[in-house]
């Protein structure tokens, strides 16, 4: 979670020095999704990210080097920058394709599953997707054809605009959505749903392992609506820093967050929640703490600027890559 | 008074909703990232027909698209706004399959006088799917009416006269790189109907035939082949795709005998290829040298913006083209 934390840190540093091609997004706030699904989740698994990769890539074990060179198109990325902020990809890591089209990515995991499910593979296929998805009529094609096929599909829903009081609840109303419960619409399906609060990691892990275990034996779909709150910087396109980067020693109390970061810090954002429970059950120190986000921040800071180092792609490669070549030939 | 292109848009709007209570706004905003400038455009115009309004919508260009022609049959006059164009894929099926097919397999009896504005185009880092230029698909589409007005003013009379004289559905493509440039326009002023090109400037030796944001862009390379080669180019605006202004462009090919096309789509099956076809049809014996394309390569765009700028139409491009042409050779 704190490499994640650091690394879309890094990504509004990018910003402000004006050197990002594009708007872009960042999952802070988020990172205990992706930290406990790619926990539970196996090498052959296939999974489906969005516009709102970093924190799914990480905890999948993406390089920061690569992902900060994809990030600003440079070379040194995974696309010879074709593809950038919003097509981040790791075929490597069984992640083929990322979208950022709102709601395709359901109906393609659906196929990827089905031909897990018709191959025999042992891997499942995870979506990552936000409420947004629910919007758009892709989604309810694709968890039909979920249904009706029983394929290996785990949908993971991150709900990023919950409100701090409803977070622990299973019910929202935003405004342009009125369905009261997420979990209600693939349960209409015949499709088994769970919610729980995304700032509760240990939580989340255990959840995560039980769904992608059952998807893995049953060979059926499975919804998981995670619910999040909002990153007080987590504006539409351009995201900011909301006041300060994150410092672990406000979990013992030296400093203050500021204080637009003040009461998201205290009770939404997973990761210093679960630094103040390590300290206390005193499975770590402080000295650790401090030690391990040291470490993780100098890795940050030499992948970004060995990115930032990295050349352009040359001219003539725009032209490349159009066409694949024949099966079987290299 | 001059005017930038967004608020010309403001304006048509303000005007129409003003004139005609059947006019109703939906969907998502239409100044792409340039919400500061886009809030002054609309200043009160929102608030205004508050009630005719709703742009507080789910992601749903499906649903939204459908509900437009529905309302347009029902005898609404609606506006549907994509704020990313390249989401209109995503509304194929009404924009393309329903709208555009209701006068003709109804026998004239039914019409969806509905207009979708699209603000599409290479816009800078978009990569693959944030970056398309539907004008050409589009055009396919027998019953679809396509504008891309490259000026405020046109931009201010055609939308206007959409949304209160159409009666065919229409897509009306605003470019990003387009929103903030400025020029004469007047509220009240004439509509604007469809069908009609513009000669944005005059010239004896070569035509450039653009629409959209090509249009300044080939006004710049005329000023540079103007002033370092000595060319006189002529540059047609074509501000509406369908109807297509065949009769200017043929007329001003038979009067300089060499031609450009100037499109922002990719080079094959482009607007381009239109355009050329149309001028190898009407005015081929009165062409000097074969026709020039500068279009998009035939790549997705990718995000990196060197490589974005390579495959992108440039007005560098287009005088190397126009010299090409005017040598005799191909010219990409």
């Amino acid at each position: 979670m704190l490499l994640i934390r650091r690394f879309e840190e890094g990504m509004l540093r990018l910003h402000g020095r004006g050197i990002l091609p594009c708007h872009f997004h960042v999952s802070i706030g988020q990172e205990a999704t992706a930290v406990a699904v790619c926990g539970a989740a196996e090498e052959h698994d296939v999974l489906f990210t969005n516009h709102r990769s970093n924190g799914h890539l990480i905890a999948r074990g993406a390089d920061p080097g690569w992902m900060f060179a994809e990030q600003l198109g440079r070379v040194g990325g995974n696309t010879n920058g074709k593809g950038g902020t919003l097509h981040m990809i790791a075929p490597e890591l069984g992640m083929p394709w990322t979208t950022s089209l709102v709601g395709c990515s359901v109906p393609m995991a659906v196929g990827a599953a089905l031909i897990h499910k018709q191959q025999r593979r042992p891997g499942v296929v995870i979506a990552f997707f936000g409420d947004g998805v629910m919007e758009e009529g892709a989604f309810y094609e694709g968890i039909n054809l979920a249904a009706l096929w029983h394929v290996p599909l785990v949908c993971v829903c991150e709900n990023n605009g919950v409100p701090t009081e409803l977070r622990k609840l299973d019910t929202t109303q935003p405004s342009t959505f009125l369905a009261r419960r997420l979990a209600d619409i693939p349960s209409a399906f015949g499709i088994p749903c769970a919610t729980i609060d995304g700032a509760d990691v240990e939580g989340l892990f255990d959840l995560m392992t039980e769904v992608v275990g059952t998807v893995r034996r049953d060979l059926a779909p499975y919804f998981v609506e995670v619910r999040t709150t909002r990153y007080p910087g987590n504006r539409a396109l351009w995201p900011e820093l909301a006041g300060a980067e994150t410092d672990l020693a406000w979990a013992w109390d030296e400093g203050e967050p500021p204080e637009q970061l003040a009461a998201w810090s205290r009770d939404s954002d997973p990761l210093m929640g679960f630094v103040r429970r390590l300290l206390a059950q005193g499975a770590v120190s402080r000295d650790d703490v401090t030690r391990i986000d040291a470490a993780i921040a100098a890795r940050i800071d030499e992948a970004m600027e060995s990115a930032i180092r990295s050349p352009q792609p040359p001219p003539d490669s725009a032209y490349g890559d159009v066409w694949a070549a024949r099966e079987g030939s290299s | 008074m001059k005017m930038s292109y967004l608020k010309g848009l403001a304006l048509a709007i303000d005007e129409a909703m003003a004139a005609e209570p059947r006019v109703i706004l939906m969907g998502s905003r239409m100044g792409g990232h340039l919400t500061a400038q886009e809030n002054e455009a609309f200043a009160g115009v929102l608030d205004r027909y508050a009630e005719r309004i709703f742009m507080n919508v789910p992601i749903a260009e499906f649903g939204l698209a459908g509900a437009a022609v529905g309302a347009s049959l029902a005898g609404g006059r609606p506006l549907l706004s994509f704020n990313i164009g390249s989401f209109m894929l995503h509304g194929f099926p009404p924009i393309v399959n329903e709208a555009p097919n209701v006068h003709y397999t109804t026998g004239g009896r039914c019409s969806a006088p509905v207009t979708y504005y699209a603000l599409g185009g290479i816009r800078g880092g978009g990569s693959s799917q944030h970056s398309h230029r539907l004008q050409a698909m589009l055009g396919n589409v027998p019953g679809l009416q396509i504008l891309a007005p490259a000026t405020a003013g046109d931009a201010y009379g055609l939308l206007k006269w959409c949304l209160l004289e159409s009666r065919n559905p229409t897509v009306f493509f605003a470019h990003t790189d387009l929103l903030l440039s400025e020029d004469e326009a007047d509220g009240a002023s004439p509509l604007l109907p469809v069908g009609s090109a513009r000669i944005s400037r005059a010239g004896h030796d070569i035509t450039l035939i653009a629409h959209s944001v090509t249009v300044p862009r080939a006004l710049a390379a005329a000023d540079a082949l103007a002033a370092d080669h000595g060319v006189s180019a002529e540059v047609i605006d074509l501000r509406t795709l369908a109807p297509l202004d065949a009769a200017t462009v043929v007329d001003s090919v038979r009067k300089t005998g060499h031609a450009v096309v100037v499109d922002e789509c990719h080079k094959s099956f482009g607007v381009n290829a239109e355009i050329a076809a149309t001028l190898a049809e009407a005015a081929l014996s009165h062409l000097k040298a074969p026709i020039g394309r500068v279009a998009t390569a035939d790549v997705p765009i990718p995000y990196n913006l060197s490589l974005e700028r390579e495959i992108s139409v440039t007005p560098d491009k287009i005088v190397q083209g126009a010299l090409s042409t005017l040598e005799g050779r191909a010219s990409c």
